[in-house]
């Protein structure tokens, strides 16, 4: 007796933790979606910005998931979100950020296993390119995203793989510097810097005065790389054809406008806040938000967290000054997509969406919104917030190019973004000139010379 | 009496079945995908032994590998400094008998082990943090300025810096792991040696000390096994990229840097992360067996 007792409880157990494994597990939506009874087609006016497809809205409410990784702009975007279903009252968009550092691996993992949001937040070139490879996100094409037309060929292109767009080009940043304009009216600078020298003088100025010149610090690669290396490069070189020359490999790392780049780097780290090796991006961050810092070397998207955390703060931008003249081009980026799941279940309200975001209405929403970010589509309305517009203007008479690292340089080990960053960290700690930290960039580069 | 198998069977499956599903299989496939090319997303192609050709013959990865590989054993080195041999000292003064708050001291150093990694990860960096942090602030105001610096920000310190974070977290468990040892020992041992003459510091190196060789073996196996194949806590303070200049990239993240690629960076490519892994898979399998060949023949464990 004891025995089949036994035996019995074991298989018990078993049985317990088997019946723990179950399947995939039903989302909310389609037992919400079961749910509903179809109501009849009442006055819902049709959406002729949307130009959808008369089997989408049939009464039935759905709600899309939509992830990202700007967790700082839950706010910008679920207003958005209010918009768009105030013109397609079925349609009603979550969205559900996911950390930056996490958001690739998270992609992968939901991705995998079909646990992906309807809305996916695609990254420009070899980002997204990589996400897209896999199969799982939606192909656009202008029949099915009617509006993609709006954009320039420059902008679909920056979200496309071979010709096939895997995502509606959202928003762009532009990259420059922030500055504080009290401190700078406290230490009469009436204008800012159009040269590089310019610039110099003004930081010593202000250091003289008792403030900090610069929030900048080279603990973190990426910041390094995109927000203070790029900027520096792009006034540097002034046009887009010596980015060109590089990646056809006419010329590398050594070249003589590379090397004066870590120079003027090197030159204004001078101006960065005591023990810069190890300040990382947030603590820039906290430096200029908290009105520490006079300047700080970031981008438009820096908009929505600056004028939050501190409405006080009177902000202002100018485009990274050139070597000799004022700058002719600047740095943009081509931040934004947002793709859609080809698993989804709700195939054509994701199409609704994306074409809503590709209108002059959907842009503008978005560039009005999420402060910073500008829409690609030219005939989308400018946002009403003035320094915005400032930020928006710095592209003006001048070429925009885009960050380095994004477009190419990604495939092999150091990336450009890595290599960049580790090789002025080393500038540092090994108190190298200039044309030595080139040199190293170089050697980390080879792979890609070869 | 005897006693059915299929009972003892019976109660076996429900483990047998978690470790085959849910460490062996996972093992054997990371494996198996070592010998093939995939970027997480699209197909796997089979590519044979080249994931492991481009990881010691191209030299920006090699360099990677045996860069992170010394890193791992820094790692270890300064852990069994700064962990090991101070628990081993808390652990003698706990052992003293009649001490004062002895149960109060124990529960202290032991609650920093109970924490989550990533949290004390996260404090530490701010202790560590050059403009605001304590670290600095306490060395400047007790006359130590000159002592200050970027601590996880100089390729100097940073792996130090970690260690001390780790260490601080950890000492905990093998000072309860020694303590037990000790207590294990005879009085009469220590009687006897009192009656002979002998002091308290040669009491310790003659009897304590030798008499817990068979823990000293298994929290070595124990703190070999878990910083060769640690990650949170150089994650938590220092990501993976390795920064500064590669000094704090262990194996760990190498793998991790390789495996998931890195934001608006790095593609990811898992063949090569399998590689790596199965590389630290082999290390820390060799080490361990070697270790228990050496040491395990005369500890009982």
């Amino acid at each position: 007796m004891k025995k089949q007792i036994s035996l019995i409880l074991a298989i018990a157990l078993l049985l317990t933790l088997l019946s723990g494994c179950s399947g995939k597990t039903q989302t909310a939506e389609t037992t919400a979606a079961a749910g509903t009874t179809a109501a009849a087609e009442t006055t819902a006016a049709a959406d002729t910005t949307a130009g959808t497809t008369a089997a989408a809205a049939s009464g039935e409410k759905v709600t899309l998931k939509f992830t990202g990784w700007r967790t700082e702009d839950q706010d910008a975007i679920n207003k958005m979100n209010e918009k768009f279903t105030a013109e397609n009252p079925n349609i009603e968009v979550v969205y559900e950020p996911v950390a930056a550092t996490e958001y690739d691996t998270y992609l992968q993992t939901a991705l995998a296993n079909g646990t992906a949001a309807d809305l996916i937040m695609m990254r420009s070139f070899s980002g997204g390119k990589t996400v897209y490879s896999g199969g799982k996100i939606t192909t656009l094409t202008t029949d099915s995203v009617p509006n993609l037309k709006n954009y320039p060929d420059s902008a679909v292109s920056a979200w496309a793989s071979d010709g096939k767009s895997f995502a509606v080009p959202v928003g762009m940043t532009v990259e420059g510097v922030h500055y504080n304009k009290d401190i700078f009216d406290k230490c009469g600078i009436t204008k800012t810097p159009d040269t590089v020298k310019e610039l110099l003088d003004d930081c010593k100025l202000i250091k003289d005065k008792g403030y900090l010149p610069i929030a900048g610090g080279v603990a973190e690669p990426w910041y390094v790389s995109e927000e203070i290396t790029s900027s520096i490069l792009m006034a540097t070189i002034g046009s887009s054809q010596w980015v060109k020359d590089l990646y056809a490999k006419k010329l590398d790392f050594t070249d003589a406008k590379y090397v004066q780049m870590l120079q003027t780097l090197q030159d204004l780290e001078q101006y960065y806040p005591e023990f810069y090796d190890g300040v990382g991006y947030e603590d820039c961050q906290q430096l200029f938000v908290t009105g520490q810092a006079a300047m700080y070397m970031s981008g438009s998207f820096e908009l929505t967290y600056l004028t939050t955390t501190n409405p006080d703060l009177k902000l202002g931008c100018f485009a990274f000054p050139g070597q000799d003249a004022a700058p002719t081009a600047v740095n943009f980026t081509a931040a934004v997509g947002v793709g859609g799941y080809s698993g989804t279940k709700y195939p054509e309200q994701v199409l609704t969406y994306l074409n809503w975001l590709a209108s002059d209405e959907g842009g503008g929403a978005y560039a009005n919104g999420v402060l910073g970010f500008f829409s690609p589509n030219p005939t989308a309305p400018a946002p009403e917030s003035e320094i915005a517009q400032q930020w928006s203007a710095l592209r003006d008479g001048r070429e925009a190019i885009h960050l380095m690292g994004y477009e190419t340089m990604t495939e092999s080990a150091p990336d450009y973004s890595t290599a960049i960053g580790d090789t002025a960290l080393k500038m540092v700690t090994e108190k190298w000139t200039a044309a030595q930290a080139a040199d190293y960039m170089q050697q980390q580069m080879s792979w890609f010379f070869k | 009496m005897k006693r059915s198998k299929k009972v003892y069977v019976a109660f076996l499956l429900p483990a047998l079945f978690f470790y085959v599903v849910f460490m062996l299989y996972p093992l054997v496939s990371s494996l198996g995908l070592s010998l093939f090319s995939w970027n997480g997303y699209g197909a796997k192609t089979f590519v044979g032994l080249a994931n492991f050709r481009r990881l010691f013959g191209d030299p920006s990865y090699s360099a990677r590998f045996w860069g992170a590989l010394k890193n791992n054993a820094l790692f270890f080195l300064f852990t069994v400094v700064l962990q090991n041999c101070i628990a081993l000292l808390l652990a003698a003064f706990l052992n003293i008998r009649r001490l004062r708050g002895a149960k109060f001291f124990r529960s202290v150093l032991y609650i920093p082990a109970t924490l989550s990694i990533i949290v004390v990860g996260f404090l530490w960096s701010l202790i560590y943090n050059p403009l605001w942090g304590p670290l600095n602030h306490t060395l400047g105001a007790v006359g130590l300025g000159a002592l200050k610096r970027a601590w996880l920000g100089s390729p100097h310190t940073a792996l130090l810096a970690i260690s001390v974070a780790n260490a601080w977290q950890y000492t905990g468990v093998p000072m309860i792991m020694f303590l037990a040892g000790m207590q294990a020992i005879p009085d009469e041992l220590y009687e006897a040696a009192s009656l002979d003459g002998a002091s308290g510091s040669r009491q310790f190196w003659g009897i304590t000390f030798p008499l817990i060789r068979p823990v000293m073996f298994v929290i070595s196996t124990i703190v070999f096994v878990s910083n060769f194949s640690a990650f949170e806590i150089i994650y938590a303070m220092a990501g993976t990229t390795g920064a500064p200049n590669y000094s704090t990239d262990i194996l760990g993240t190498f793998f991790y840097r390789i495996c998931f690629g890195q934001r608006l960076g790095l593609q990811p490519d898992m063949g090569v992360g399998a590689a790596i892994a199965a590389c630290m898979f082999l290390l820390i399998g060799v080490g361990v067996f070697f270790w228990f060949r050496i040491y395990g023949k005369d500890g009982d464990l």
